[in-house]
Formats: C-alpha cells, sequence, structure tokens
C-alpha cells in the first residue's frame, strides 16, 4: 500500500497496485473455487437427496381404477354393471375469483365470465340450485364434492363452462338393470364402493380386479412433461361372474311368492328353484325383494336372501327324511303296513294328526301320503335316536351349504342327547328342528337325483374381461341313499299327489311328485309358538326329476287349513318345465296304494 | 516482478514445523512461486489475453442464447407466446452488443475517457427517469418501456460508473490518501447512483453497485482505513434497506433455513433451483431436457438459469461456465496487470472485472442456495437485453485496453 507520501516513488505505487490487482483476482479465483466446490457437492454427490425430491415434487401418480366384473344370469341378462359417471369437485381456492375469461366457441374471442355467472351457469348444467352450488365451491379447502355421478352428458356441459378451480373426476357406478329381479341375491354396494350385501359381496374379490397405476411427471402448471419418465400398470379388470339363476323364472318366482305372500297376509315368502342334477339355483325368490339401485328403500330385514339365512321348523316336509331312513336301513318298506291308532303315545308322549281318524291299516306310503304324524312316529321310532340324527345330518339339516351367499344359517339341529323327551320323536316330522328353505331344497334334491345330494351353487362360471369362460364344476355329491331307495321315495312323494293328499300340485303332462308341510313357527321372543309356517316342496318331472322347487310362507293370517302353496309351485314349476323344454312325462304313476287290506 | 515481502517467513515456519518432506515443500513453493507470475502471463503476448477474453465473452454469451432458448421455451408456450420469442429478443441484443463490443474495442483509450463524464449524466437521467415513468417488475422499480422496449438504465449505470470514476480518480490517484480527495467527488455520485437504484426497491443491483464503487476505490488506491468506514456503512445500508423490505427480510430468512414451512413462496425458487442442480448431476439430463423449466423454477430464464445448465447439461456444464467466468477473470487481470502505471485503465477494468465476475459469483451463489434470492443476473447468460449490452460494451472496452497496450507501451517508454 502506498503509505509514504513520496509522490515520486513510482515503484512503490506500482507495488501497491499490483498487490491490490492480486487481492482482487485472488479473491475472484477463491470465490469461483469456493463455488466450484459447492456445485461439486450439489450436482455431484447430492447429499441431501435433491434429485430424488425433485422428482417426488414432479410425479404425479393416478390410479387407473380397475372396471368391476358384472354380474349376469344364465341367459347373459346383465344383472349388475359399473357405468361410467364423474364426480364433479372444486379447488375452492382457484375458483375464488371475481372473473374469468373464456372463450367463446361461436365468436372465437375471450368473454369474461363474472363469477356470479360462473356458479349459475354450474348450477343450472347440474341441475341444483344456485345456493347448494355456491356453497359448494365457496372456501378454502382445495377439495370438495359440488356434485357426484353425474352422468357423461351432465359433465361434457359442466366441462364446457371452463368455470376455474371446477374439475371432473371419472368414477363409476354400479347399476342393477333388472332391479329387485335377484334384488337380494346380487346384492349392492354403498355409496363408497364398499360391497354391502349379496353376490356383489361374496363374489368381491373376483369382481373388483386390481387398479393399476400411472406415474409421470408434470410440471407446475399440471402439464404433464412428456420427455420425462412414466411408468404405467394397467388396471386388471375384475371378473365378471356368470350365475346361475334365469332371470325369467326368477321374475316369475317373485311375481308368485310375492302375490301369495300378500294374498295370505303373510310375513313372508320364498321359493327356491333348483337344477335336480347339477345343484345349480335357477331361481331364489323372496317377496319384499330389495332393488340394490336404492336399497334404502326397503326394510333392513328384506335386504338379505331368506331362503339361506332364514331358518324355520319345516314340520311335514321332514317325513320325506324319515321315510327314506326307515328305507335305507331296511326297517320299513313303502308299502309298510301300519294299523294307526287315532292318537299314539310313545314314552308318554300322545301325538294326533292334522285329521281325526280311527283304526286305519295304512302303508308307509299312506302315511307319508296323508301327513299322518301318529304313523310317521310308530316307524320312526324303529330308528334310534342317534339314527335319526345321523340320517338328518346326512340329508344336509343343521350343516351349511356353502351357497356363495353372505350370511347363510345352518338351521338348528340339536345333538341326540340335547334333545328332550317329545323331541326325539317330533323330529320325525318336522319340530324341534330348523332348517333353511336352501337346505329342504338341497334334501329333496338328493332324493330326486337318484340319493346323490349335491352343493348348491349360484355361480356357473368367471368370465374373464376378454371373454374366456371359467366354468365351475358340479362339485361330487355325497350319496345319501342308495338308487333303490331313491326311487322307493320318490314313488311315495308322487303317489302323494296322485292319490295322497297334495293333489293341489298336480301340472298337467308332467308327473309331479310333492309333500306339503305346515309347522308352528316359534314365536320371535321365544315363548311358545305364535304362528305357522307352510311350505311344499316338490320336484317333476318324475320319470326322470329335473327340479326341485319349493315355497315358503311365513306366519299367514288365517286358518292355516285354507292355505296353500300348490299355485304357487304349480305356476312356477310349470313356468321352469316350459321354459327348459322339459318334455312331457312318459310312463305311468305308481300309484302306491295308500292303505292295505287285511 | 515484485515478490510479497511475507511470503519467505511464511515458507520458513512451515519448513521448521514439517520436516516430513522437504522435497514436497519446495515443490510446492516453487509451484506458490511460480503461480502469480503464471496466471499474469509473460507480458509480452498481448494477444492471447485480447483472445481469451474475446473468446470467453463469446462462448458464454452462445451458452446464454442456447439456455435461454431451453429455459424460456416451456413457460412461453404456457402463457400463450412462441417458444422462439425470448431467444429471438436475445438474440437481437446479443448482436447489438457484440456490435457495441466491437465498436468499443476498435476505439483508443481517449476516446473511453471522453464517454465517461457524457455517460454518467445519462445513467443519471435514466434512473430519474425510471423512478418517474418506469414500470415495476416483481417489486423491483428499474425499468423504462417505449412502446416494444424496455430497457433497465441500473445496468448501464454500473457501466457509466465504471467509466467515470477511472476518469475521475486517475487524476486523483497521488491524493488519496486525503479523505476529502477520495469523498468527493465519487462518493457522493456513488450514493445518488445506489439510492436511485435503491429507491427502485432493487436491492441486488445496488449492492452490486456498491461493489464496484469499492472496487473502482480499492484499485485506485485509496487507503484500507477508509474502505473499513465505507464497508461499515455499506452493511448498516443494506440492513436497514433488507429490514425495510417484508419481501427481502423475507427471502433473507427463507434462506437462513426459517420461514420454508409456511411461506412456501419464499423458499420455492431457491429450493427449486437446488432442485433443478441436483436431478443434473454429473453429466445432466441433456439439453433441453430440464423438467425444472416445466413452470417449477420462476424466472428459469433469468437468474436461475444457471439452474437450467445445471439441470440439463450436469456437473460437467457448471463448471464449464465457472472456468469461462475464471478465464475471463484472469485474461481481464493480465491486462490490467499490463497497464498498472495507468490508473484509469487500471481503476476502470478491475471494477469491470468485478463487476462481471461479482455479478457472477453473487448469482451463482444465490442459485446454489449460498446467498438469499436477490435479483441479480448472471453475466452473458440471463435473459436481458440491456445487461447482455452492457456486459458486452464492458468487455469492448476492456479489449480497447487491451488492444492499445502497445501504442500505451510506447507512449510511456
Amino acid at each position: 500500500m502506498a503509505r509514504n507520501s513520496s509522490k515520486s516513488t513510482a515503484g512503490s505505487q506500482a507495488a501497491g497496485a499490483t498487490r491490490r490487482l492480486r487481492a482482487g483476482i485472488g479473491i475472484v479465483l477463491v470465490l469461483l473455487l469456493v463455488i466450484g466446490g459447492r456445485l461439486f457437492l450439489v450436482q455431484g454427490l447430492d447429499f441431501g437427496g435433491m434429485a430424488e425430491a425433485a422428482v417426488k415434487q414432479r410425479t404425479q401418480v393416478q390410479t387407473l381404477a380397475a372396471a368391476r366384473g358384472e354380474i349376469i344370469d344364465s341367459k347373459g341378462n346383465v344383472l349388475a354393471r359399473s357405468v361410467i359417471r364423474y364426480d364433479i369437485v372444486v379447488d375452492q381456492t382457484q375458483n375464488a375469483i371475481g372473473e374469468f375469461d373464456r372463450k367463446n366457441a361461436a365468436t372465437g374471442k375471450l368473454d369474461t365470465i363474472s363469477r356470479d355467472q360462473g356458479i349459475a351457469e354450474l348450477a343450472a348444467a347440474l341441475g341444483k340450485s344456485d345456493e347448494d352450488v355456491r356453497t359448494a365451491v365457496t372456501g378454502s379447502r382445495t377439495f370438495n364434492y359440488v356434485a357426484r355421478t353425474v352422468t357423461p352428458d351432465v359433465n361434457d356441459a359442466v366441462t364446457k363452462l371452463a368455470i376455474p378451480g371446477i374439475y371432473s373426476r371419472p368414477t363409476t357406478q354400479r347399476v342393477y338393470p333388472f332391479g329387485a329381479v335377484a334384488g337380494g341375491v346380487v346384492g349392492f354396494l354403498g355409496a363408497d364402493g364398499t360391497p354391502l350385501a349379496g353376490l356383489e359381496q361374496t363374489m368381491d374379490s373376483k369382481l373388483q380386479g386390481k387398479d393399476g397405476q400411472r406415474s409421470f411427471q408434470i410440471g407446475a402448471d399440471g402439464a404433464r412433461i412428456p420427455y420425462a419418465p412414466a411408468q404405467e400398470t394397467p388396471a386388471q379388470d375384475g371378473q365378471s361372474v356368470k350365475l346361475s339363476i334365469d332371470s325369467d323364472i326368477q321374475w316369475y318366482a317373485q311375481q308368485a311368492i310375492q302375490s301369495q305372500v300378500d294374498k295370505v297376509h303373510a310375513e313372508w315368502g320364498n321359493v327356491v328353484v333348483v337344477e335336480v342334477k347339477t345343484g345349480r339355483i335357477i331361481a331364489m325368490a323372496d317377496s319384499n325383494a330389495p332393488d340394490p339401485n336404492k336399497p334404502g328403500a326397503t326394510a333392513a330385514k328384506d335386504r338379505g336372501v331368506r331362503s339361506v339365512t332364514a331358518a324355520y321348523e319345516p314340520g311335514s316336509t321332514e317325513k320325506m327324511i324319515t321315510a327314506a331312513s326307515l328305507i335305507q336301513t331296511g326297517k320299513a318298506t313303502a308299502l309298510e303296513h301300519v294299523v294307526v291308532p287315532p292318537t299314539y303315545t310313545i314314552n308318554g308322549q300322545t301325538f294326533t294328526d292334522a285329521f281325526d281318524h280311527g283304526y286305519e291299516n295304512r302303508t308307509l306310503a299312506g302315511i307319508v301320503g296323508f301327513s299322518m304324524n301318529t304313523g310317521t312316529v310308530m316307524l320312526g321310532s324303529r330308528l334310534t335316536k342317534q339314527q335319526r340324527y345321523d340320517w338328518l345330518r346326512r340329508f344336509g339339516i343343521g350343516q351349511r351349504t356353502g351357497i356363495e351367499l353372505p350370511g347363510e344359517g345352518s338351521g338348528i339341529l340339536a345333538t341326540p342327547d340335547k334333545w328332550d323327551g317329545r323331541q326325539e320323536y317330533t323330529v320325525l316330522f318336522g319340530q324341534g328342528v330348523a332348517q333353511t328353505t336352501l337346505q329342504t331344497a338341497m334334501a329333496y334334491q338328493a332324493i330326486a337325483n337318484n340319493g346323490v345330494r349335491l352343493k348348491p351353487r349360484l355361480v356357473d362360471a368367471y368370465v374373464d374381461p376378454d371373454g374366456t369362460e371359467h366354468p365351475v364344476p358340479t362339485a361330487p355329491g355325497t350319496e345319501v341313499v342308495s338308487p333303490k331307495t331313491a326311487q322307493s321315495v320318490k314313488d311315495i312323494l308322487e303317489s302323494t299327489v296322485t292319490d295322497g293328499e297334495v293333489k293341489e300340485a298336480k301340472i298337467d303332462g308332467y308327473r309331479v311328485g310333492a309333500k306339503t308341510g305346515t309347522a308352528e313357527s316359534p314365536a320371535d321372543n321365544g315363548g311358545g309358538f305364535d304362528g305357522y309356517t307352510a311350505s311344499l316342496v316338490g320336484m317333476a318331472p318324475m320319470d326322470n326329476p329335473k327340479y326341485v322347487v319349493v315355497a315358503v310362507v311365513q306366519r299367514p293370517q288365517g286358518s292355516i287349513y285354507g292355505i296353500t302353496n300348490g299355485p304357487v309351485f304349480t305356476s312356477v314349476m310349470s313356468q321352469v318345465l316350459r321354459a327348459n323344454n322339459v318334455a312331457p312325462s312318459t310312463g305311468k304313476p305308481p300309484h302306491l296304494p295308500q292303505f292295505f287290506d287285511k | 516482478m515484485v515478490t510479497t515481502p511475507t511470503r519467505p517467513k511464511a515458507t520458513g515456519s512451515t519448513q521448521v514445523r514439517t520436516v516430513s518432506s522437504p522435497a514436497a515443500l519446495a515443490r510446492a513453493r516453487t509451484l506458490l512461486r511460480g503461480f502469480w507470475p503464471r496466471l499474469e502471463g509473460n507480458g509480452g503476448a498481448g494477444g492471447s489475453s485480447y483472445y481469451l477474453i474475446l473468446g470467453a465473452t463469446l462462448a458464454l454469451t452462445v451458452i446464454g442464447l442456447m439456455m435461454v432458448l431451453s429455459s424460456s421455451s416451456v413457460e412461453a408456450i404456457t402463457t400463450g407466446e412462441s417458444s422462439y420469442q425470448l431467444f429471438l429478443r436475445q438474440g437481437i441484443y446479443a448482436v447489438v452488443g457484440i456490435a457495441a463490443m466491437l465498436f468499443l474495442s476498435r476505439r483508443k483509450v481517449r476516446f473511453i475517457r471522453g464517454l465517461a463524464w457524457p455517460a454518467l449524466f445519462l445513467a443519471l437521467l435514466l434512473l430519474v427517469l425510471v423512478l418517474a415513468i418506469g414500470t415495476e417488475v416483481n417489486g423491483n422499480k428499474n425499468w423504462i418501456v417505449i412502446g416494444p422496449f424496455s430497457a433497465q438504465p441500473s445496468e448501464f449505470a454500473k457501466l457509466a460508473l465504471a467509466l467515470w470514476m477511472g476518469a475521475v480518480l486517475y487524476r486523483k490517484v497521488s491524493l488519496l490518501r486525503r479523505p476529502m480527495h477520495v469523498v468527493v467527488p465519487v462518493i457522493p455520485a456513488a450514493v445518488i447512483i445506489v439510492s436511485l437504484v435503491a429507491l427502485g426497491h432493487d436491492l441486488g443491483t445496488s449492492v452490486l453497485i456498491a461493489i464496484i464503487v469499492g472496487a473502482g476505490l480499492f484499485f485506485a488506491g485509496t487507503p484500507m482505513k477508509m474502505f473499513g468506514v465505507a464497508g461499515a456503512a455499506g452493511v448498516v445500508f443494506a440492513l436497514v434497506l433488507a429490514v425495510t423490505s417484508a419481501n427481502r427480510m423475507g427471502r433473507i430468512t427463507a434462506w437462513l433455513g426459517h420461514g420454508c414451512d409456511n411461506g412456501q413462496d419464499v423458499c420455492y425458487q431457491s429450493t427449486n433451483g437446488i432442485y433443478a442442480l441436483a436431478s443434473g448431476g454429473w453429466l445432466g439430463v441433456g439439453l433441453g431436457q430440464s423438467r425444472q423449466k416445466w413452470n417449477w423454477i420462476p424466472e428459469a430464464h433469468n437468474d436461475f438459469i444457471f439452474a437450467i445448465i445445471g439441470e440439463e447439461l450436469g456437473l460437467v456444464g457448471t463448471l464449464v461456465v465457472l472456468v469461462l467466468f475464471g478465464i475471463l477473470a484472469v485474461a481481464i487481470f493480465r491486462v490490467v496487470n499490463r497497464h498498472q502505471n495507468e490508473p484509469f485503465v487500471r481503476i476502470v477494468a478491475g471494477s469491470l472485472m468485478i463487476w462481471i465476475l461479482g455479478q457472477a459469483v453473487v448469482n451463482i451463489a444465490m442459485v446454489t442456495g449460498m446467498l438469499p434470492v436477490i435479483g441479480v443476473p448472471l453475466p452473458f447468460i440471463s435473459y436481458g437485453g440491456s445487461a447482455l449490452v452492457c456486459n458486452l460494451a464492458a468487455i469492448g472496452v476492456i479489449l480497447s485496453f487491451a488492444r492499445t497496450k502497445q501504442e500505451s507501451d510506447l507512449s510511456t517508454s
């Protein structure tokens, strides 16, 4: 530094200048080096993981929703499908502007639209009130629903309004084109898409598919950066579920049982139609069936499928099981001779019949044909208690069938050691034991199918999105009784129609076997009985049974003796036979004698 | 060359302490001793500095044009403009600037000295005009818009101030020990200019102008103790400026690591700049392929263009830019070094170098998060016509000094 005052010492001045120049360039170079070091840290080493943070900031992940599979009936009618709908949503912070510009398609110029006008237009497009829309779009939330599941038309209209902050998000809505037809069986979804009932619930894992994902990078304004890496995992759409249900017959059965329930003022009624050789459920009809499009309109207790959830005491239809076990164990034949007294007392328990009679010379067929409790107990007590229990179990009583519906009941079949003195006999004619309509149907299916009981099923096949069908094979059945025994029981059932008291089950052109049941139904409060359950179960055609139909009404009002499910049974069975082109019966009915001569 | 007197002492003491590798030490000492002569050049080939300056300047300008195109294209499309609009404008300014540079480089030192006073008055006039009819951009009022053209007089003021200081101080070199001669007239003029810029709320430019003034006084040979006083005053002045603006305080607290969580906007730019640099890694994502330029970085083509360079060209690209600035600094230093006895050249070229390099350092330090975000563009590279033209004109002045070396030597000998 030029400290001395001598002006003439140019050398010293030059030295000072040099030092300062060197200091200047030195500082500059050192700063450049420091910056270079910093760049090395930031770019070369990236200790803070900033590159990753940047990618994270720019990456947008979209869920590619898998399409939910359809539920279709055996004829291909769609019972449930998902349709594209749109949720109209708002970013309230972006909507909070006084006015905005919108290109006028007609003039090609920008129009200035006030927020109020925008709200009015949006309300009109959505068919809502201005106030509702204004409430929905005003505030500081970045996400709020303005309208949910609007149709593509409405969505188009809303999109054209180009209102800031208003977006639409594709979503799906589950629709059920057949409404209440098989409504309970098909089930429904909650508002958030959670399956809540029926096959929607049990088949969810097949139907829902697997959501895909798309990730890409965006600019701060949301535009996709074309050259940035992107990944896409396509969605795997759900499989469709093809049912054994025939929606025509289902509809018919629902109509039939509904009018029956209305006519007799019953609490409820149901009809189950089973295909004998396969265990396929052709119809499973309930009164007051829910419409899955608006399940809330149906009382909660009616939203399920009572054929599988409601167990009740079946009554005389159970006499078929008693007869089958007696014949199979060799303790009686169809034409076993029994002298039936007016009342029968055993172990202090007295049994009577629904009609008054003196001493009668009855065959087993006659006892079943006229539904005599006395004769049934007389013959049935030839079986040990354990045998009675085992045979009921063999016919599936007290066990869930494994049908693909939620909430299936197993019924109530207490073990013999828990039976009281009367119950050990009443189980022979279907009191003191409870079962579902489906269990009744499957017990009769076993007889109709030459003694082989099958697992009932609603699902015929799973269908891939590309149309490939994966049929569900029929599970091997269990032989309950021999074909010979089954034939004897079939003869008894047919004779019950031809010669016994179930003449209302007759169908022109077809040979029918059937049995009625009338049981006292235990009161819901547990105190005694407060009504009746009337049922009729039958099969046709008896030369080669193809279908079993059960019709049940619970707690009909009025005299139980005037009530018959015959018309329901015959109309549904006729419809099933006709619709499936079943040839009219051949051969002669067995006409087993109901009485014997001394 | 004169060697600094402290060096032998320092090396001597190190020698005593470390006895392990005298050979390595000797080598280091030789290297050190050779450092300054090597940096200063052999003094004979004046042409090499000329071409180094010209080459580095043109390289930086071309890199700038390229990066302005790359970094502005996406944002331009977003706002409905042509993606080439800013690039073409910058190209025109580059042509104008290079023309100005070549014109000035062909002028003699006397001519340039003659420009000093008119330039200062013009700068003052323009700065006053800015305050009167200027346009505010991002909180800074330092643009004059006339029709389709906009100019930033503060850029021109930097150049004018450097020239004027040279013209005033070179006559006073021997008087600078007396405070009055330092203070009058340089300090009043500087204070007026800095104040005018500061009134336009441009803290970054104010600080830079203060640095240029300091550099001019420093290279003129002003006693160091006066810098102490001036430095303290400058710090106080900058603090006052910072504290009086919420915007500036926000930027500074953001840089210090506070307020990032709640006030996203404040550190948004800085964070995204670092994101871009880090994304570039060693070799970059490729020219034109920056992701951060997709509206993530505000002013990507302007103050934060270095971040886009880092993302697209990687560490290699940023170091090339850094090296080019280094070459420019060393080459200017060599020119100045040869004109040690000519205070005008020394003062003007010295302050111009500090201007350009200082601005580059501040800008890059800001982008890399070492300084708060203050609106200072990167010389030659950032978008901005006034800045580019003035930067190139400054280089023109220095080139003129480089060319006139021989004549000036002849005249003094």
